[in-house]
């Protein structure tokens, strides 16, 4: 198909542009052809969908687990310092 | 002016989910960089396919790009209530059946008669699905021609993605050109074809 | 106006947190922690070569944070102003080690890395559609994906990556930054950022792919 019509998409040249895409980084042109293979391809449409689920399920992380001996030398740095308050 | 516009389901924008209120200007934010609000001319129809099908009043100047324009401003006027999803089908139906004739008339071209009489006959999508099932493809660029009939056919019948059909139909005809210029010619075509099924005035 | 209140939300927080702090409050140092520690360590391993020196860096970074927070006048955000602490403290450290390998080749080591296993595509000199997908991806369940095994796969798949690609997904998708933050804290350029964006979420979307089919019920 490429060789057909060499200025549409496939589906392995949209894997490698969906962080453009995302980012608004695409060309005109690109983000234009990027959108024409979303009109038809409902696989990519997922694998588009996936990549904003994947980026959606790490800011999931953001509250996550200090080891307890970090935490502790932490929290004794804090005191030192809030000795010092005035 | 006015143009056209394909939406999600609830007027909402395909790509960048925006949810578009009838009546209502909006204003984009920054035409330069391809962020203006986008429409279809008739011509551009068959590259956006979408659920619903809007006409738009756009304003100010508007840059005329290959396959789409584009504004600084925009509202939607009212649906077109003749596209829906019966009418999407029959849409489908017809890139599929173009792509047989298109597939049809290149084997026909190539030498391959027999094959193009049995492509040509069917007159229903399961009849042509039936008989595309039962052809053992030829060799070479004759069996890329036979594959975009047979790709339609199937396609269609298992999820009924009309755009998709539209898109094997227009790459045929660049492959039957053997110029990639037929795939936009297929597409125009289509395009119009819709138009005169809606009865949708020329922007 | 939704990024306009989510602005407001985050100066206001940024004064209410500052003010705790400001009085020796640890349950919101320990809040503060929590939410920055971890990704403090990614960022800190794009620069030093090892996990304990990486932990010596973060320490150092905090201790530099409640000396400053007299000072400290709020006119970027509290995030951005730790994670540039963070980023001198591991610059400095980092050039101390003697890290030869500068920071945008990190996770670009391999050029042709692409983002999905090229056998998924049709060849590009098959006869019918060379490049579309042969082994197309199947949409995601939302209840799936919120699920303990969903975060803890995207988790152990960051954790895996190579340490420039950690950091920049770490800073741009669980902190939230901004690209210019990144580019500014990593030292990196607008291209190299995302560059390293994109093999980090290819990389990680594949894990949880993964994850998510191993998961299904026959």
């Amino acid at each position: 198909m490429t060789l057909r019509a060499p200025e549409q998409m496939t589906c392995r040249e949209f894997v490698e542009l969906v962080t453009e895409y995302l980012e608004g980084a695409l060309s005109l042109e690109d983000r234009t052809r990027f959108e024409h293979h979303l009109v038809f391809c409902t696989w990519c449409v997922d694998y588009l969908q996936q990549m904003r689920d994947t980026l959606r399920a790490a800011g999931r992380l953001r509250e996550s687990d200090v080891p307890e001996n970090a935490k502790e030398k932490l929290l004794r740095a804090f005191r030192q310092w809030k000795r010092g308050i005035p | 002016m006015i143009a056209y516009k394909f939406l999600r389901v609830g007027a909402v924008g395909p790509f960048t989910g925006h949810r578009w209120s009838p009546g209502t200007w909006v204003d984009a934010a920054d035409v330069h960089e391809g962020l203006g609000v986008h429409a279809c001319r008739v011509s551009d129809l068959a590259f956006w396919i979408g659920e619903e099908l809007w006409r738009v009043e756009l304003q100010g100047h508007v840059w005329e790009r290959a396959t789409q324009i584009e504004a600084a401003r925009g509202r939607l006027l009212d649906r077109v209530a003749g596209w829906d999803g019966k009418a999407r089908t029959e849409f489908g139906l017809h890139c599929v059946f173009q792509a047989r004739d298109i597939a049809a008339a290149a084997l026909r071209g190539l030498g391959f008669a027999d094959l193009a009489d049995r492509l040509a006959l069917p007159g229903t999508l399961p009849e042509l699905a039936a008989t595309v099932r039962s052809i053992e493809p030829p060799d070479g660029f004759a069996g890329e021609m036979f594959g975009y009939a047979r790709d339609a056919a199937i396609a269609f019948s298992m999820t009924g993605n009309a755009a998709e059909s539209s898109f094997i139909a227009s790459v045929a005809n660049a492959a039957a050109r053997g110029d990639p210029s037929g795939f936009g010619e297929e597409k125009r075509r289509q395009s119009h074809w819709l138009a005169e099924r809606l009865a949708a005035p020329e922007a | 106006m939704v990024e306009q209140t989510a602005l407001a939300r985050t100066i206001s927080d940024d004064e209410r947190v500052l003010a705790a702090l400001r009085v020796g409050d640890e349950q919101a140092f320990l809040v503060l922690v929590q939410r920055l520690h971890p990704s403090m360590l990614h960022v800190a391993l794009a620069f030093v070569p090892s996990r304990a020196v990486a932990e010596e860096v973060v320490q150092e970074a905090w201790l530099g944070v409640l000396k400053g927070l007299a000072q400290f006048e709020g006119r970027s955000s509290l995030r951005r102003w730790i994670f540039g602490i963070l980023s001198n403290c591991a610059r400095t450290r980092g050039a101390r080690e003697a890290r030869s390998v500068p920071l945008s080749s990190l996770g670009a080591e391999d050029d042709s890395e692409p983002a999905v296993d090229p056998s998924r595509f049709r060849p590009p000199d098959h006869s019918h559609w060379p490049g579309h997908w042969s082994s197309p991806p199947t949409p995601w369940p939302e209840e799936q994906l919120l699920r303990r095994e969903a975060v803890e796969a995207v988790e152990r798949a960051i954790q895996d990556l190579p340490p420039g690609q950690r950091a920049v997904i770490t800073l741009r998708d669980i902190q939230g930054c901004e690209s210019a933050e990144v580019c500014d804290v990593l030292g990196i350029s607008e291209g190299n950022q995302r560059v390293l964006l994109h093999r980090a979420r290819s990389k990680v979307r594949a894990h949880l792919e993964r994850r998510l089919q191993a998961e299904k019920p026959r």
